[in-house]
């Protein structure tokens, strides 16, 4: 339970980081610190306390493997996420070098040309 | 095909064919506007006589229970209407094709004329309240385009235009969802509303603001003298001037006399008789003040409404007869005076009255048809605005006693009305001609035949002002006020015959007008000497006095407050377009202020949004 | 067809990456490429409304197992809207892309966006749902920055970072959706939940839910990223943005969550009316006060969808006459079909007017109805049904959600969105008078008409603009019911889990 918690928390920080900071390069920090809480959160989702690794090893029991074996599925979900939330990085980061590019700063609170 | 579908489509197809046509050629589309609006007279014609008739279709039933039927209905009342927007059609398009001669204007121009045809034709044979508005807000898209094929400015002119009758089409649509879902029919012939209650009265609120905006009284005005300056003359004078004239009092006794039954003396039918009065005698002394001939007609077009809706509103059958009577007289004519000042501009480049002047001579057909519209719109007998207004004060006798207060205010406005036409003949066509206009010519055949026309109109409805009414007017009320043809033929006719009071008032109503243009013209002598000033002879021109100086009394010469008013009645402050503009102006730029391009501005609305529907869905499920 | 479900997304996905390297070879080719592709899943699109609904098991998997994908009246009518407005936007793009440089790479990133929309649409899988949203997401912030000048950088990167999170959100939700029933399939997480019931977990996922798809679909108070993200790309982009992918990916995703999955409920049906209601409101007037061409448009579109979002609303509420509800979704529904089309024709018209004068501001322009009659008539044409003006489309939807709501008995609501369409007429006659009437401006006296290229999709969306008003009665029987009937009825949906 406190791990569930502890993903609540770093979703916080990660939000905090995203409307508290102004510099471009905290708010991706920012954005992957909450990526990375839901990952968590997933993995957790899936977890059993003793489990064993969800593979069907020779020997093994079907029904053993039902009965200790982590979920599967959140696994293979948070290696999705985790390609998907690469990609948002790396745009995010391209994005960040070319408005460096054009507004000589980091600063987000000073790039607000689009307005009302 | 059905007779009253093919007057709805006929104009509508044939109003395609211009599109096909390029700008050299269009008087060729001219002709064809011309053929379409003469085919649809005639077929008006033939079924004006031919009896009540119906069409109806059902389209489709929406959530399986509101049936909705494209409905036609033609009737004694509309069938009248229809025969005089067609004979409005032919008259401006004819006058149109002399007009248009010499404008850089495509032959698209015609295709709108005549789809103008088709949605009015629509929207008075409709049965139904939803196609009503239909082809009612189809009218003002097109007066929309047909604005801004103006001079300069239309594009702020027809903007306005499109926002005021827009507002007003919105609140229809709210008024008819109300009534589809509360009475489960929209079929106009068989709803009948009791105009109590909160959604009685909000329905038929929001229905005659629908209906005296478009025929232009106020506070809905203020559209008609914004365009007139830049809209093409045969615009205003066929939509604001006379079709929208018949569309919006045509609206208005039905639902005041069909729909909602509106009796004498009760709140609603007095709320309608001051607004009628109101209207009367405000836009008439804007009138008094104004420049610009066009401006100062559409004025006028304004202050004529007043009486129509006065009469439509009282609930008296003397009345009712006398505003609908006004209204085809009020469309015969505006449609003149305006096709009349078109002509003056049309030959001289200006509407401006400080440059217009001594006119007579050298258009003597325009000032003779002007100055019998002119006479007609001052009341002055025999012409035709003379019979309906008499109507009118007749029947304001007949009801309550704080009758006689709109009675008095009625003669009033008709005697500024005097005064002010007095001074628009004076102006234009009598007093000082400037010498650059000493080579204008007539206005061409096709632009005098329909002035002359409406002249004649206006003769012979003042004189046998018997025929109009007992041909068109009487049989379209009877019905609806639950008195018979015979009787109601009775009372008119005796109120026509023996008019002691009305007669009187009517005739001071005249004097007091030549009082009024006397006063002013006491103020200022008459030159045609040259000038002396200080031993220098001064150039007559610069010492010309225009005619619009002799009213500068009235807006400057009398109380402060006074002129207070009209100065901001000039400027619009008191229009509740800018009113309303300036209110939604702020409160956009608070919104805009808000959205201040910080990102964390943004998630912060995102995360407290989250936060609250967070709230919500927890812990109030 | 059935056979070939999932080659909408497959298609495009392939022809994003074999257009990179084909236009190694030739440039010219990426235009074919993509014209081709989107033909093709326009067609196909079209045939699909024929037919009945079916479930495809991808790798034949049985149902709970595998990944599904859902044919239904709901999707097939969103795929329509996806593949068509696609296809006139790529005819668009043709001639004005060529202002910007790698055009292959536009049209590859294009391709991308389909194919996430159009997976977002097939699928019954919730995190297939997902990944899909996501890669039609990055698409699309990559494209709304694909100019690289200030504006587009600050627009894309705000557009990033709250559909991040909004991302983010929905994956949560996804996860406790997961943790309370051990499933992902979209049928069989229905079944699950009407066991559990409107718990307090539920309430949260919906929470998350609401301000994930909510975003997406640009709700008000979430809508803040649209009026910069939407004028600042391309324009068949921002038409592609504004006019489809704020639907499939915000308001596809909810309508299929709230009716199919959790079901009718009164409170998210009061909440989601009233951002809905918000929404109508706060966009028109901002919008109002705009002298940006697109950003005014942009603003409309947080409008607009307001409306389909109250009629969505009205449609989830239990407690009114069924027949109501049905009534408010099939006006939701309609007008989100009509938004489509008129939205995505103002933005092309935006581009036609941007491309021939270079600029967007509506007080630099006037006069250009005699310069550029088609575009300025199909700008006409598409404004005054925005605007709600018979006979055209936009009439018709606007009419039945007010009378939904009045017959409903929302006596605010109801003159709110009859207000909200007179409010949108102002800022529209302020449009066509700013642009296309009044004085022609010394400068522009040299324009020309725009080419047919991009005068061609203009022209055809006029055209449905007045045939979809016209031919309103027979729409109403037809593709329109079908999707309405998919929503409504929750127990077919849980039937596809046992093969439809």
């Amino acid at each position: 339970m406190i791990l569930y918690f502890l993903s609540m928390v770093l979703l916080v920080m990660g939000l905090y980081c995203l409307v508290a900071k102004k510099n471009i390069v905290k708010k991706i920090i920012g954005i992957v610190i909450i990526e990375y809480s839901v990952n968590l959160f997933l993995v957790l989702v899936g977890y059993r306390s003793g489990g064993i690794a969800p593979i069907l090893v020779k020997g093994m029991q079907a029904e053993e493997l039902v009965q200790k074996g982590v979920d599967p599925l959140p696994q293979a979900l948070v290696l999705t996420s985790i390609v998907i939330g690469l990609g948002t990085m790396a745009l995010m980061v391209a994005l960040c070098l070319r408005m460096y590019e054009k507004f000589k700063t980091f600063d987000m609170s000073k790039i607000n040309t689009l307005k009302g | 095909m059905n007779e009253l579908l093919f007057l709805i489509l006929m104009p509508a197809v044939a109003g395609l064919v211009p599109l096909f046509i390029p700008r050299k050629g269009k008087i060729v589309a001219g002709i064809v506007a011309l053929a379409a609006s003469v085919w649809m007279l005639v077929n008006a014609v033939r079924i004006f006589g031919a009896g009540a008739k119906e069409y109806s279709v059902r389209l489709f039933t929406i959530g399986g229970e509101l049936p909705f039927d494209f409905s036609l209905r033609l009737y004694q009342f509309n069938a009248f209407i229809l025969l005089f927007i067609a004979l409005f059609g032919v008259l401006v398009i004819f006058y149109s094709i002399g007009y248009m001669r010499g404008k850089d204007r495509s032959s698209i121009y015609y295709s709108f004329i005549l789809w103008t045809l088709s949605a009015a034709a629509g929207a008075v044979l409709a049965n139904n309240l939803l196609i009503l508005l239909m082809f009612w807000e189809v009218l003002t898209v097109i007066l929309f385009f047909l604005v801004n094929m103006g001079d300069e400015g239309h594009e702020i002119a027809a903007g306005k235009t499109f926002t005021m009758l827009g507002f007003t089409d919105a609140g229809m649509l709210l008024a008819i969802v109300i009534i589809w879902v509360t009475c489960g029919t929209l079929e106009i012939s068989s709803l009948k509303i009791a105009a109590t209650g909160f959604t009685g009265v909000l329905t038929f609120l929001l229905l005659f603001i629908g209906a005296i905006a478009k025929a232009g009284a106020m506070p809905f005005h203020s559209w008609i003298p914004a365009m007139a300056e830049p809209t093409p003359v045969p615009v205003i004078a066929f939509l604001p001037a006379s079709l929208d004239k018949l569309l919006g009092i045509y609206l208005l006794a039905r639902i005041s006399l069909d729909i909602f039954s509106i009796r004498t003396g009760s709140g609603l039918s007095l709320m309608m008789m001051i607004v009628g009065a109101g209207t009367i005698i405000f836009a008439v002394l804007m009138a008094l003040v104004q420049h610009n001939l066009k401006k100062l007609l559409s004025f006028h077009a304004v202050s004529q409404v007043g009486y129509m809706v006065l009469g439509v509103g009282s609930g008296i059958p003397v009345a009712i007869v006398g505003g609908l009577f006004h209204m085809l007289n009020n469309a015969i004519y505006k449609c003149g005076l305006f096709l009349g000042a078109g002509a003056v501009e049309f030959r001289t480049g200006t509407t401006d009255l400080e440059e217009l002047g001594g006119l007579a001579k050298l258009m003597p057909v325009t000032f003779v048809t002007m100055a019998i519209t002119a006479f007609s719109i001052s009341g002055v007998p025999p012409f035709n605005g003379f019979v309906s207004k008499w109507l009118i004060y007749q029947g304001m006798l007949e009801g309550p006693g704080y009758n006689v207060i709109f009675l008095v205010v009625a003669v009033f406005g008709s005697a500024l009305t005097l005064a002010s036409f007095v001074k628009v003949l004076h102006s234009v066509f009598l007093g000082r001609r400037q010498e650059k206009f000493a080579g204008v010519r007539e206005a061409g055949f096709a632009m005098q035949v329909p002035m002359i026309f409406l002249a004649i109109l206006c003769i012979v409805f003042g004189v046998y002002a018997r025929l109009p009414l007992e041909k068109f007017i009487i049989p379209s009320v009877a019905g609806t006020t639950g008195v018979s043809v015979e009787q109601m033929a009775v009372s008119t006719t005796s109120g026509y015959w023996n008019p002691v009071i009305a007669t009187v008032l009517l005739f001071a109503g005249l004097v007091v007008g030549l009082i009024i243009y006397a006063f002013g013209k006491t103020k200022h002598v008459r030159i045609d000497e040259n000038v002396w000033v200080g031993g220098n002879i001064m150039d007559n021109e610069e010492m010309r006095i225009p005619g619009t100086h002799f009213y500068k009394t009235v807006t400057d010469d009398l109380h402060p407050a006074w002129s207070a008013l009209f100065r901001d009645g000039q400027e619009g402050a008191l229009d509740i377009y800018n009113i309303w503009g300036r209110i939604g102006f702020n409160v956009v730029q608070v919104l805009r202020s808000l959205h201040n391009g910080i990102l964390s501005t943004y998630l912060s609305w995102a995360i407290i949004g989250l936060g609250v529907l967070t709230f919500v869905l927890m812990f109030a499920l | 067809m059935q056979t070939y479900y999932p080659l909408f997304t497959a298609i495009p996905l392939a022809a994003a990456f074999l257009n990179l390297l084909l236009s190694k070879i030739s440039m010219k080719v990426s235009d074919y490429i993509a014209f081709l592709v989107t033909g093709i899943l326009a067609v196909m699109a079209v045939r699909m409304l024929f037919e009945a609904p079916f479930i495809y098991a991808v790798g034949n998997w049985r149902p709970p197992l595998g990944i599904l994908l859902v044919s239904d009246g709901l999707s097939s009518l969103m795929l329509v809207i996806i593949n068509v407005i696609g296809l006139l936007a790529v005819i668009f793009s043709m001639k004005y892309m060529t202002t910007y440089t790698a055009k292959p790479k536009y049209y590859s990133l294009f391709m991308l966006m389909i194919a996430g929309m159009n997976g977002v649409v097939i699928t019954g899988d919730m995190f297939n749902l997902y990944v899909f949203l996501e890669i039609a997401s990055i698409a699309s912030y990559a494209l709304v920055g694909f100019g690289t000048g200030k504006r587009e950088l600050e627009a894309s990167f705000k557009y990033l970072v709250l559909g991040g999170v909004a991302s983010t959100a929905i994956l949560f939700g996804i996860a406790f959706l997961y943790s309370i029933t051990g499933t992902l399939n979209m049928p069989d997480l229905a079944q699950q939940l009407e066991t559990i019931g409107m718990t307090r977990t539920v309430g949260f996922v919906v929470a998350l839910f609401i301000m994930g798809f909510g975003l997406k679909a640009s709700a008000v108070p979430f809508h803040a990223w649209l009026p910069d993200a939407h004028p600042s790309a391309p324009a068949p982009i921002s038409a592609m943005l504004s006019g489809v992918l704020i639907k499939a990916l915000g308001i596809y995703t909810i309508m299929r969550i709230m009716f199919n999955i959790i079901g009718q409920n009164e409170l998210i049906s009061a909440i989601i009316m009233f951002l809905g209601a918000l929404s109508m409101v706060v966009g028109v007037l901002l919008a109002v006060g705009q002298s940006d061409f697109k950003r005014m448009l942009a603003y409309h579109s947080i409008s607009q969808m307001g409306y389909v979002t109250i009629g969505v609303g009205l449609g989830l509420n239990p407690k009114i006459d069924p027949a109501v509800a049905a009534l408010g979704l099939f006006g939701g529904l309609f007008h989100l079909v009509n938004h489509a089309v008129f939205k995505s024709c103002l933005f092309l018209c935006s581009g036609a007017f941007e491309y021939r004068t270079g600029t967007r501001e509506k007080h630099e322009m006037g006069g250009l109805v005699r310069k550029m009659p088609v575009t300025s008539t199909t700008c006409s044409i598409a404004s005054l049904s925005i605007s709600g003006v018979p006979p055209f489309n936009g009439f018709w939807s606007k009419l039945i959600i007010i009378l939904a709501l009045i017959k409903a008995g929302y006596w605010i609501y109801g003159p709110i969105a009859v207000l909200v369409a007179f409010i949108t007429l102002i800022s529209f006659i302020r449009l066509q008078t700013g642009v296309m009437f009044g004085k022609l401006p010394e400068k522009f006296s040299g324009v020309k008409e725009a080419p047919f290229a991009m005068t061609l999709p203009l022209i055809l969306l006029a055209i449905l603009c007045l045939g979809i008003g016209i031919a309103y009665p027979w729409i109403d029987y037809g593709l329109l019911q079908a999707a309405r009937d998919a929503l409504l009825d929750k127990m077919a949906y849980m039937n596809y889990l046992i093969g439809g």
